[in-house]
């Protein structure tokens, strides 16, 4: 080859136990470039509308992309994807971490998981060696205990573990998929597709390194990227994440009280520095990046908070903290450390105790409902409480584990308006209030409300080396974070395309690349010595066709809404007090957005934009 | 002389003194928020808000002693 692939796609049927490999083909990388790509293909053409997503016809696909597992730095991501039970939409989750990675040297860009185990089983995977192995003795336990008995079982320290908790076996609906203890898939629900197959692990191991065509240049930019990441992104080695929960409080965008405000009084008691200085035990990184954002906490008192288990990021300090009113780090990390024992996303599990919270506060429920449950804006021992109850699907965490739309329409008497959801996948800490395009990104998102492949209006405010670096993709200019109109749907797009981009070629967004510094990445893993235009031509591909995957499944316009809070003024103090988004200029600016992408009035992309995608082929 | 605290929130850490999050800086009587700014050689584009002493404020505040002044870059997200 090499083409910056490996060629090769393993498929593993769990209701008839057999495996093999496949060999798509340099063409179809080309259409697809990699991880999310490949996902969305093959959800595409494999899976029949309106499957059960908990059924066996639902396929769980682990997908690496050009630059996961190279040298680049950075290149530590994969994405895991399905149809999503938490939306019924298409679903994907990306994280870092070493499993995909290893996942590459083990010959593999993808493994694509389909069927039903009739009992609990792992997926062993050696190089060419692949094994379904029982795991009826680990049904049921936390996810430290797994990965331990799964390297003692496979002789082997180095395995690379990704497994669901027991929130994936009980098919929560916003299960994650863990990985190495410490690293997420969060989103999208997949680790319950996982549980509806019995598969509570997939452990890899491999010996090869994925070929490059100019290993050479790669290294010429990781040299570049050693010399400067420090000065580029040393916050974030210093404090990970967590360091813009104070950033954000300041500027009136910290999710408070489920989004009804955006200032939180107590940001300080939640904050990474204040984290830094008093639980922080040691910070930890992924494969091929010497930033280690990753934060490790620990704890004896008022709660034992393991360190096996990582530490919050900040999307958690928010969810579980701010957003649900709850002012104790302490109680956070607790929170945190059972939806990573247990496989929670932990965005999810957040929002809907917040939408819990609130219904309590208006009175639609009691504790007769709750079973007793005090569920206070502020308090942070029946959020620790909750977490547990969601996991194991008891108490009145049962409703809750079903995700807050579906709790909303049980709860009824309004409780929808509660519900901070965008195709039944919760928001994530992220206020559209405060980055107005960022709302419309949202609505349109293949997978419900997202933040990883949305535009950050923030980022791009001002002119700067940022706007300036995203004009090789096609953005003209800085815009103010509050503009909603056809100049910021375009901002939208590009920005939107370009992070979908990153999720295929699989790298981490954190780390201070150029647009123009990747395209040289993707030519030296691939070969291609192609550009930027073409490789933004595979994200639009890819959302394109994850667009017509929600639409075969019966999703409209009318599925890109916007929760009714959003268009009312936030309340409590801050700067943004009194702010609310434009319904009309919102709906105006996600119609923009479908013109630009080529899809007609309703959301469809037309005839023509299939043509030029090279898609028309799902219209037959 | 006048001398202030400076935090920093963000990927400011180059522009501060021995690339620490918080320093004391001794600065002119008189000196505003803007020359601070310029001192410290923080371009516009790394600067979404200043707070001095907790409140939002104008960058030609001028400085009092033992003001804190908390400087952050724009938040992104991901």
């Amino acid at each position: 080859m090499p083409f910056g692939h490996q060629d090769r796609i393993l498929r593993v049927n769990l209701t008839t136990r057999e495996v093999r490999e496949e060999h798509p083909g340099e063409a179809f990388y080309r259409q697809f470039l990699g991880g999310e790509g490949i996902i969305s293909y093959y959800l595409y053409k494999e899976l029949a509308p309106g499957i059960d997503p908990l059924g066996p016809e639902n396929k769980v696909i682990f997908a690496a992309g050009p630059l996961t597992g190279t040298p680049f730095i950075g290149g530590g991501r994969n994405s895991v994807g399905a149809k999503s039970p938490l939306t019924g939409a298409f679903g994907s989750a990306d994280a870092g971490g070493f499993f995909g990675a290893e996942m590459r040297r083990a010959g593999y860009d993808a493994i694509i998981i389909e069927g039903k185990a009739d009992q609990p089983v792992y997926i062993a995977i050696k190089d060419d060696q692949v094994e379904i192995k029982g795991a009826s003795h680990l049904w049921g336990k936390l996810s430290g205990e797994v990965q331990t008995a799964i390297q003692e079982e496979l002789g082997d320290k180095l395995v690379r573990v990704a497994q669901i908790g027991i929130g994936g076996e009980n098919q929560v609906k916003f299960a994650n998929v863990i990985n190495d203890l410490t690293h997420f898939y969060g989103r999208s629900g997949i680790g319950a597709v996982m549980g509806s197959k019995n598969l509570r692990a997939v452990a890899v191991r491999g010996t090869r390194l994925p070929e490059l065509a100019d290993r050479k240049q790669m290294i010429e930019l990781n040299q570049w990227m050693s010399e400067h990441w420090q000065e580029m992104a040393g916050g974030l080695h210093d404090l990970g994440t967590t360091g813009i929960v104070l950033g954000l409080n300041v500027s009136g965008g910290l999710p408070t009280r489920n989004f009804r405000e955006g200032t939180f009084e107590g940001a300080e008691s939640i904050s990474g520095q204040l984290m830094r200085d008093t639980i922080l035990v040691e910070r930890e990184g992924c494969y091929a990046c010497p930033i280690r954002c990753k934060r490790v906490v620990k704890a004896e008192e008022p709660y034992q908070i393991d360190p096996t288990y990582g530490g919050p990021e900040y999307e958690t300090l928010a969810s579980l903290g701010s957003n649900c009113g709850v002012a104790d780090l302490m109680a956070v990390c607790k929170g945190n450390e059972l939806c990573n024992s247990l496989g929670l996303d932990t965005i999810s599990a957040g929002v809907v105790i917040s939408f819990a919270m609130e219904c309590f506060e208006n009175g639609l429920i009691d504790l007769e409902t709750t079973g007793g449950l005090d569920l206070k804006f502020g308090n942070g021992a029946t959020l620790v409480k909750l977490i547990d109850q969601i996991a194991r699907r008891e108490g009145f965490g049962a409703l809750l584990a079903e995700g807050s739309k579906h709790a909303a329409q049980q709860i009824g008497s309004g409780a929808e308006e509660f519900a901070m959801e965008v195709k039944g996948q919760e928001l994530p800490m992220h206020e559209p209030r405060f980055k107005q395009g960022l709302g419309i990104g949202y609505q349109v998102s293949p997978t419900g409300a997202d933040h990883c492949h949305n535009l950050h209006d923030s980022a791009y405010a001002k002119e700067g080396p940022g706007v300036q670096a995203a004009k090789s993709i096609g953005l003209t200019k800085a815009l103010p974070v509050d503009q909603l109109d056809e100049e910021k749907a375009h901002m939208l797009k590009v920005i939107s395309n370009f992070r979908h981009l990153v999720n295929c070629a699989e790298y981490c967004q954190f780390v201070p690349w150029s647009q123009k510094q990747i395209e040289t990445a993707l030519n030296a893993a691939t070969g291609w010595n192609t550009s930027l235009l073409e490789y933004m031509q595979m994200a639009e591909r890819v959302v394109t066709l994850e667009r017509l995957f929600n639409l075969r499944e019966g999703f409209s316009q009318k599925d890109d809404y916007l929760p009714k809070r959003f268009y009312r003024p936030l309340l409590g103090e801050g700067p943004l007090k009194g702010v609310a988004m434009d319904e009309q200029a919102a709906h105006a600016t996600r119609q923009a957005y479908y013109r630009l992408m080529g899809w007609d009035e309703n959301g469809a992309p037309t005839t023509d934009k299939l043509a030029e995608l090279d898609l028309l082929w799902t219209k037959q | 002389m006048t001398q202030v605290t400076v935090k920093i929130f963000g990927e400011l850490y180059k522009y501060m003194p021995n690339r620490l999050d918080q320093a004391t800086i001794d600065v002119s009587t008189g000196t505003t928020l803007h020359e601070l700014v310029e001192l410290l050689g923080i371009p516009d584009h790394a600067i979404w808000v200043i707070t001095v002493n907790g409140e939002r404020t104008a960058l030609d505040y001028s400085l009092q002693g033992n003001d804190t002044i908390a400087i952050f870059s724009p938040v992104g997200g991901g």
